[in-house]
């Protein structure tokens, strides 16, 4: 039995010497990310007195700079390719965890289906994934079942196949990192894009509760920390989703605002200023973050 | 609780030091532990379903003893079917019931009959079929006076619930099993070090190579209509893969893990990839249910004694009983009854017996006859898991349909290539070992213990870093 234990033991302190060394994988995930706004909340390096969040809409439509230099508020754009209402309560959270509250968060809204189970709104993980070396997030991503809970304890339970890649992450043409987080398209307006008028009534039913939680929560942590929190509906190439908005008011508590985009101006329905019919190009995001500058100026 | 868990992982270390260190002087004591242990283990899964298990090893226990003062074969026939009944009842409710409610309403519809469903809400108790089969076999060996009856009762309850082995096999015969719990077990290092060794090597098997086997082979299961032929080849061989490492890594666990407790439990599998004729891979594939079956229905049945008649009635009945066993879908009937008919063929020709050694037994490598013969009886083997893996058996059908179709000599539109390394790594070792119990059971033995220890640091790192970010179940936890 002694001889037994004494060979566990070594294997055992070998196995944590190997484990070690496995670290430099996951020491090295960070560097590799060009994208690196999720490591600068996480180092206390996101002190803004103002804070976009939202999924491609918010990132393509809200030139955070533009704000910076009217309003002369330190604005950073935190907005998500394909981010859902979670991951936005998420980046709150660690915002507050380990940086200066902002005075205000800015919460642009998906119209239609900021609560429904989508295909294209998801919870960024693979934002996660290179930073999984920070315990902080680590834990989330055991608490949400993405990692093996052996992980709190070995390096070699967090690296996945990916680490071992130790080439950097190729820089896409639009790099948020030099324009304040946001992600504006200088592409030309798509002349083929048709204008919707249709109505479509929203459907509750389709909604996801824990979404809809979820927003009540990052209500609730405004709240408590004293931010205004202000609602913003951005334009789409079509008319305004009414359906939705009713939906979506009876949701919000009364010290929130909603910012809706100027629905007469006629700009919102030439195609030039849209990348997409979901997405303004730069030349519509400047306008409609002009509107966002006013709204912000106006209390 | 799962193996591959980290409740699993505290577990045995705390049952190892009490076993060895706090119990070892007084072997009752240690049993008694065995028998707590288990029924941890098991009620960490869902403890209502212990009273299941603890009433079926009071009834089995009583019988026996009952079976040893009986001298009247009337009444011991009588107990014998109480036992039978019984157990096969609970077994039959659990498994069973809605399969016969639901074909029972079906068939009756096909004459214009509409007759309501009423089924259950079941919840089907983990290792139900494994510890049924264990108790009965001590029953059936008591009857037939092959076995005294135990008059320890906590012996008896340690032999049913032995946590190593409840869930998911490999099926125990109390002649093997019981005997050890009498005897004060003696721990040796060897023993202990072999163990861990077959941990190891289940871990591989079904961290690496099963779950991740299983996340192609669910995609293209679960979306077969959308994918080529040879994509639908792969992902039938991916869940052949599967299925062996998922099952076979469970049994290595399990017979590891009893060897760390000083018990021998009978080897599961033998390689059964590597058979060059059906009624090999029967004999090197679950060998435990194979040989129960055998035991306890196909001889008893006439076995093949008796005239061609016979020995075909009996070959299907065994093999469609062993597909039911598996669960109550026609998917598996169906996967029994191809089997039967791989293994007919073998049976009237008197070639069942033909290959009872290793294959390339004084070789490295196989001759072309053997290697022809292995690619065949795999090529049966891929096809029959097709219906086992099956939603329904016009999922199976289609399945088959497309990958018989001109899309098969495309290029499979997914390809992992990180995991087919990983497989013919698997294979090539599995081959290396195929003359043991377990494949790297004397691996490396005879090199420097530098490079032993180095290939299970291999392993060990493989395993994490192909490991799921969730505890997968094993497959065989749903038969």
């Amino acid at each position: 039995m002694k001889r037994f234990l004494i060979h566990i033991i070594l294997f055992a302190i070998l196995f944590f010497i190997v484990d070690r060394a496995f670290c430099f994988f996951i020491q090295n995930a960070p560097k590799k990310e060009y994208d690196k706004r999720l490591q600068y909340i996480i180092d206390g390096e996101m002190n803004k007195d103002i804070i976009i969040l939202g999924s491609s809409r918010g990132a393509n439509n809200v030139v955070a700079k533009q704000i910076e230099d009217s309003t002369g508020f330190s604005t950073y754009n935190l907005s998500y390719r394909g981010s859902d209402v979670s991951f936005h309560k998420f980046l709150l959270e660690s915002v507050l965890k380990f940086n200066k509250q902002p005075k205000k968060v800015m919460l642009v809204l998906d119209s239609g289906y900021e609560f429904n189970d989508v295909p294209t709104l998801n919870f960024r993980f693979d934002r996660l994934y290179p930073l999984k070396n920070y315990s902080y997030i680590n834990n989330k991503l055991i608490e949400d079942k993405k990692q093996n809970r052996l992980s709190k304890m070995f390096c070699l339970a967090r690296i996945k196949q990916k680490d071992f890649n130790l080439k950097a992450n190729k820089v896409l043409p639009i790099n948020v990192m030099t324009s304040h987080g946001s992600k504006i398209n200088s592409q030309k307006g798509d002349a083929t894009l048709v204008y919707g008028n249709g109505y479509k009534p929203y459907e509750i039913d389709k909604e996801n509760l824990s979404k809809i939680n979820d927003l009540e929560a990052i209500q609730n942590i405004c709240k408590e920390n004293e931010i205004e929190l202000i609602f913003v509906f951005p334009p789409n190439f079509k008319s305004f989703d009414g359906s939705f908005y009713e939906r979506f008011s009876s949701l919000i508590k009364k010290e929130n605002r909603i910012m809706i985009y100027d629905t007469m101006d006629v700009r919102y329905t030439d195609s030039k200023y849209f990348r997409d019919e979901s997405h303004l190009n730069k030349k519509g995001a400047e306008i409609f973050t002009n509107e966002m500058i006013q709204f912000i100026n106006s209390k | 609780m799962l193996f591959n868990s980290l409740d699993f992982a505290v577990f045995l270390p705390i049952v190892f030091v009490l076993y060895w260190f706090v119990t070892q002087k007084n072997l009752k004591l240690q049993n008694a532990l065995l028998v707590i242990a288990s029924y941890v283990f098991y009620g960490w899964w869902d403890w209502r379903f212990l009273f299941l298990i603890v009433f079926s090893s009071l009834l089995d226990y009583s019988i026996g003893v009952l079976l040893y003062k009986e001298e009247s074969l009337s009444k011991r026939k009588l107990l014998l079917w109480v036992s039978i009944l019984v157990n096969l009842g609970f077994l039959g409710f659990f498994k069973y019931y809605n399969f016969f409610v639901e074909n029972f309403v079906e068939a009756f519809s096909l004459f214009g009959q509409k007759i309501s469903k009423n089924t259950l809400n079941i919840i089907l108790p983990v290792g139900i079929s494994f510890y049924t089969f264990q108790t009965l076999s001590y029953t059936i060996d008591v009857y037939k006076k092959k076995l005294e009856p135990t008059k320890d009762l906590i012996s008896f309850l340690a032999f049913v619930s032995f946590f190593p082995q409840l869930v998911a096999g490999p099926i125990e015969r109390a002649t093997n099993l019981l005997p050890q719990f009498y005897k004060k077990r003696v721990f040796h290092y060897s023993k202990a070090v072999d163990g861990c060794r077959q941990i190891l090597w289940g871990f591989f098997k079904k961290i690496v190579i099963a779950d991740n086997c299983a996340h192609y082979a669910n995609q293209i299961f679960n979306n077969s209509g959308e994918y080529s032929g040879s994509t639908l080849l792969l992902g039938a061989v991916f869940f052949t893969f599967q299925i062996y490492c998922d099952f076979s890594g469970y049994s290595d666990i399990a017979i590891g893990t009893s060897r760390l407790f000083g018990f021998t439990l009978k080897q599961n599998f033998a390689f059964p990839y590597f058979s060059r004729d059906i009624a090999e891979f029967w004999r090197r594939w679950h060998i435990s249910l194979s040989t129960w079956f055998r035991d306890y229905l196909y001889i008893p049945l006439g076995g093949s004694r008796g005239g061609t008649l016979m020995k075909i009635r009996n070959t299907f009945i065994i093999f469609l009983v062993s597909g039911f066993w598996h669960g109550a879908n026609w998917t598996f009937i169906i996967w029994g009854f191809l089997n039967a008919l791989y293994f007919l063929p073998l049976l009237l020709a008197k070639k069942n017996r033909t290959h009872l050694n290793v294959v390339a037994q004084d070789t490295m490598l196989p001759n072309f006859k053997a290697l022809f013969s292995m690619l065949l009886t795999f090529g049966l083997t891929v096809f029959a898991w097709i219906f086992f893996r099956a939603e329904s058996l016009a999922h199976a059908l289609n399945y088959i349909k497309g990958v018989f179709s001109k899309s098969l000599l495309s290029l499979p539109s997914i390809r992992p290539t990180n995991l087919i390394v990983l497989v013919v790594f698997f294979i090539c070792i599995e081959w290396l070992g195929r003359r043991q119990k377990y494949a790297i059971e004397t691996l490396l033995l005879k090199r420097h213990r530098a490079l032993r220890w180095s290939f299970y640091m291999v392993l060990i790192v493989l395993i994490f870093v192909f490991s799921s970010n969730i505890e997968q179940e094993f497959i065989y936890f749903q038969f």
